[in-house]
């Protein structure tokens, strides 16, 4: 990758699109400078990031008005974050720890949830997995509030293994109860919408997971799952499918996912996936509809009406906080389906008829427009025509939006 | 009057280059189909289901008619609470979430009670059209959802799959004139009815399935469909579902437009509209062939009683609306329904008034094409494995039956599972 490709790559599929702001900014930089400033916001002076979510009233029986508001935050967050990777990375974790906002009450334990994705997302992932597992959200989806001595419920334990951690293959049904015995005792306070741990319903007995002994309680499990060494493997080829595509090159991962499972510190391999997608061992992948909305709208600037999001989201298959299972949302091959390819096209249209006078004028010319929606290479030749066939303005900048060439990254 | 295991049964020892569902072209989607044969549309919730009127063999069309609604309910559906055995231990093993036996339906000459809000299923019984399937799982039935769902939807246990047993089927069998909307997946996309190559149409919202252009100008359409070079590969795929979208909404969009839309303000539609589309494409007589729609919700790890209660309800009426519905058009005699979820769940409770994943599941074949009403397999409490229903039916044993009910498996099922008919065909 030249230096065009490589800021065009990081743009869109890490950064999910560039206002000309943010494009004049990144090509001062470069891309060295791009990628440190993605890992490294702080050492850069870059603002923190805000809590989406405050100020936003829980009402019990009105959870829905809650639930609207604090989706909307959020992806006002996400668009106007000065940190553009940890906004990348929240997505993922909320994805990898997939906890659906209709099943958690009160609400605010899934704000506090998204948040604790948001502080760690480029932590330590041993840290993230021990408070994911005491979460209040998490504790609430997957029954974990309910595990108690005597007769323990396996959901999270189950899920602990086979999602969070090691993955199928690598644990036994044993090896699912004693985690979810050890896990035993965490409490959910609805009232309160805290977490508190309670002894009498712990059951401390010594047990063996994934060959450990002596685990008893939070700390001994997650030591035990995050030790094992198919765990750091997963979380990078995790962290390596969402950055490079499907299908990467694993050998070139290799030995980012050995320093990894040394520490479970997420920012050096994070930088060493970035690194190799703009050393060209990125594969084609399609963009999701929440990055792709946000894409949309970064070039727009239309604003974000909750009616038109409530359809794009429910057609395309990808509602933000209401993934549809605890695997998380699909893989993004789903998101060529006829549903999500209208839901794309409509929230286009009714985006261009509502954008910014920068994307009118970049619509006059088609070469533009691909500048604009960070294409270094321009759009091929069969969709330049398309979209040159048709009036500048609305028509075009739909077209371009819902081209396949932005829509493949 | 369950019926034993035959010891036949399959389950070991006991224990276009680029062909695509979807045409590429315009061809069929001018045929006077969009908008206007819709009619006798039946939302759900009003009359009780009828069940057709049993026609003697032969007499269900011509195969190539005949649409497949397959039902599933992700998350594993609790077996035991649905199909509720009257002896043994079924209230020692749950003594918080057990059903009251004064709660439960009776079915005429059912050995297992029947979960109350399965009620607009019992006409479907009475008139001899509902078969059930307990204990019915695949060798090495996993208790991970995923693991299991694959094993499910792709039909090819302990093989990573590729493709669904549907898919395989639809690839298998394209007829000479394409037919669009051939295959609907309703709700979410689904493994199932997905080939090596093609996808089916899917709709995962039925309120936003119509193309919007600014200004309701026709040729920025038209500029989509004009974007398709040839490319291989993932970009190729992308080219082309602007093309394939462009005419399933021209074929499917005047046909899902009456359906009243449901469901919460930011979450997926609910059930009843996904049945009252089934019926309404199957009414549309555009020759779909296989329909799916996907339930989520049956994962019950804790309070569960309401929760399966409130699942269950919504398949049962919806199916009993769609039959309703499409025996007021002449269409139910061309309609089989499947039921499935990827594994039943543990016998005893857990501590959380819910129930654990275990193995054992069930599935149900509705329809008057069914020979008999009758449960095939069954759940033995005093012949647990590991906490487990039994597996005593392979789920190709049935997916055989519903293929035949399509004109035939043509090789979408690895190996030979028509043992076990239960179809008057």
């Amino acid at each position: 990758m030249n230096e065009a490709q490589a800021l065009g790559w990081l743009g869109r599929k890490i950064a999910w699109g560039l206002t000309p702001a943010m494009q004049e900014e990144w090509l001062a930089l470069g891309v060295d400078g791009v990628i440190d400033r993605l890992v490294e916001p702080d050492a850069h002076g870059i603002a923190a990031r805000i809590d989406p979510f405050v100020g936003i009233p829980v009402e019990r029986g009105n959870a829905g008005a809650s639930i609207r508001e604090g989706i909307v935050n959020w992806l006002g967050a996400l668009i106007d974050t000065p940190r553009p990777l940890e906004s990348f990375m929240e997505f993922f974790w909320s994805d990898y720890f997939a906890v659906s906002i209709r099943s958690v009450r009160p609400v605010n334990l899934m704000f506090d949830h998204m948040n604790l994705l948001g502080r760690h997302s480029l932590g330590n992932f041993r840290t993230l997995l021990h408070d994911i597992t005491i979460d209040g959200a998490m504790l609430d989806f997957l029954d974990g509030g309910s595990n108690r001595v005597g007769n323990p419920n396996e959901n999270y334990g189950r899920e602990l293994l086979e999602l969070y951690s090691v993955g199928v293959g690598h644990f036994t049904e044993a090896d699912v109860k004693a985690a979810a015995v050890a896990l035993t005792g965490w409490q959910l306070q609805r009232r309160r919408g805290t977490v508190r741990f309670v002894d009498r319903f712990h059951d401390d007995t010594a047990q063996t997971v994934l060959g450990v002994d002596d685990v008893h309680d939070v700390d001994t499990v997650i030591d035990a799952v995050v030790t094992h060494p198919a765990t750091a493997e997963r979380v990078v080829d995790k962290l390596a499918v969402a950055i490079l595509g499907p299908g990467y090159d694993t050998a070139r991962t290799a030995s980012l996912a050995a320093s990894f499972a040394d520490d479970l510190e997420l920012k050096p391999v994070v930088r060493g996936l970035l690194e190799l997608g703009v050393d060209g061992a990125a594969m084609p992948a399609i963009i999701e509809p929440l990055p792709w909305m946000i894409t949309a709208h970064r070039f727009t600037g239309a604003p974000l009406a909750q009616g038109p999001l409530r359809t794009y989201f429910r057609t395309s298959g990808q509602t933000p906080l209401f993934p549809p299972n605890v695997g998380g949302f699909p893989d993004p091959d789903a998101y060529l389906s006829s549903s999500a390819t209208i839901a794309r096209f409509n929230l286009a249209a009714a985006m261009s008829t509502r954008a910014r006078a920068e994307a009118r004028q970049a619509s006059r010319d088609v070469d533009d427009l691909a500048h604009a929606l960070n294409l270094s290479d321009g759009f091929r030749a069969a969709t330049r025509d398309a979209i040159g066939g048709l009036t500048p303005g609305p028509d075009r900048i739909t077209a371009a939006l819902a081209s396949p060439d932005v829509l493949v990254v | 009057m369950s019926k034993p295991i035959p010891n036949s049964l399959p389950l070991g020892n006991r224990a276009m280059d680029r062909r695509r569902f979807l045409g590429l072209t315009g061809g069929l989607a001018a045929a006077g189909i969009v908008g206007g044969t819709v009619g006798g549309l039946s939302l759900p919730g009003r009359a009780a289901a009828q069940p057709a009127t049993l026609q003697s063999g032969g007499q269900f069309g011509d195969p190539a008619q005949r649409t497949l609604v397959v039902v599933d309910m992700e998350g594993g559906n609790d077996a035991l609470n649905t199909f509720v055995p009257q002896a043994g231990r079924y209230h020692d093993l749950r003594p918080t979430i057990a059903l009251p036996d004064d709660d439960l339906l009776t079915f005429t000459g059912l050995e297992y009670g029947v979960h109350p809000s399965f009620a607009r299923l019992q006409p479907f019984w009475d008139a001899g059209q509902l078969s059930a399937f307990y204990g019915i799982g695949l060798p090495q039935q996993s208790r991970s959802h995923f693991v299991a769902q694959d094993a499910w939807r792709s039909a090819t246990p302990g093989v990573p799959a590729t493709s669904g047993w549907l898919g395989r089927w639809l690839e298998a069998t394209v007829p000479s004139a394409e037919i669009p909307l051939r295959a609907v997946s309703l709700g979410r996309n689904t493994l199932a009815a997905q080939g090596e190559t093609g996808r089916p149409v899917a709709v995962q919202s039925v309120e936003g399935y119509q193309l919007s252009p600014p200004g309701g100008n026709t040729a920025v359409v038209d500029a989509m469909t004009a974007m398709f070079d040839g490319a291989g590969g993932l970009l190729g795929e992308a080219q082309a579902a602007l093309p394939a979208t462009v005419e399933s909404v021209d074929q499917l969009q005047g046909i899902i437009a009456k359906v009243s839309v449901d469901g919460e303000d930011f979450g997926p539609d609910d059930s009843a509209t996904l049945f009252a589309a089934a019926q309404a494409i199957i009414q549309a007589d555009v020759g779909t062939q296989v329909i799916y729609i996907t339930v989520g919700g049956f994962d019950t790890h804790a309070v569960q009683t309401n929760i399966q209660a409130a699942l269950l309800e919504s398949v049962a009426d919806g199916l009993a609306a769609m039959f309703d519905g499409l025996a007021a058009t002449g269409h139910a005699d061309r309609t089989l329904a499947l039921t499935v979820s990827e594994f039943g769940r543990r016998a005893a409770e857990n501590g959380s008034f819910g129930t654990d994943h275990g193995n054992g599941g069930l599935a149900m074949l509705i329809g008057p094409a069914i020979a008999e009403s009758t449960v095939h397999g069954g759940a033995d409490l005093d012949d647990l494995v590991d906490g487990d229903l039994p597996l005593v039916l392979d789920t190709r044993s049935v997916y055989d039956n519903a293929l035949r009910w399509l004109g035939g498996t043509s090789g979408a099922l690895d190996g030979d599972w028509s043992s076990l008919d239960v179809l008057v065909l």
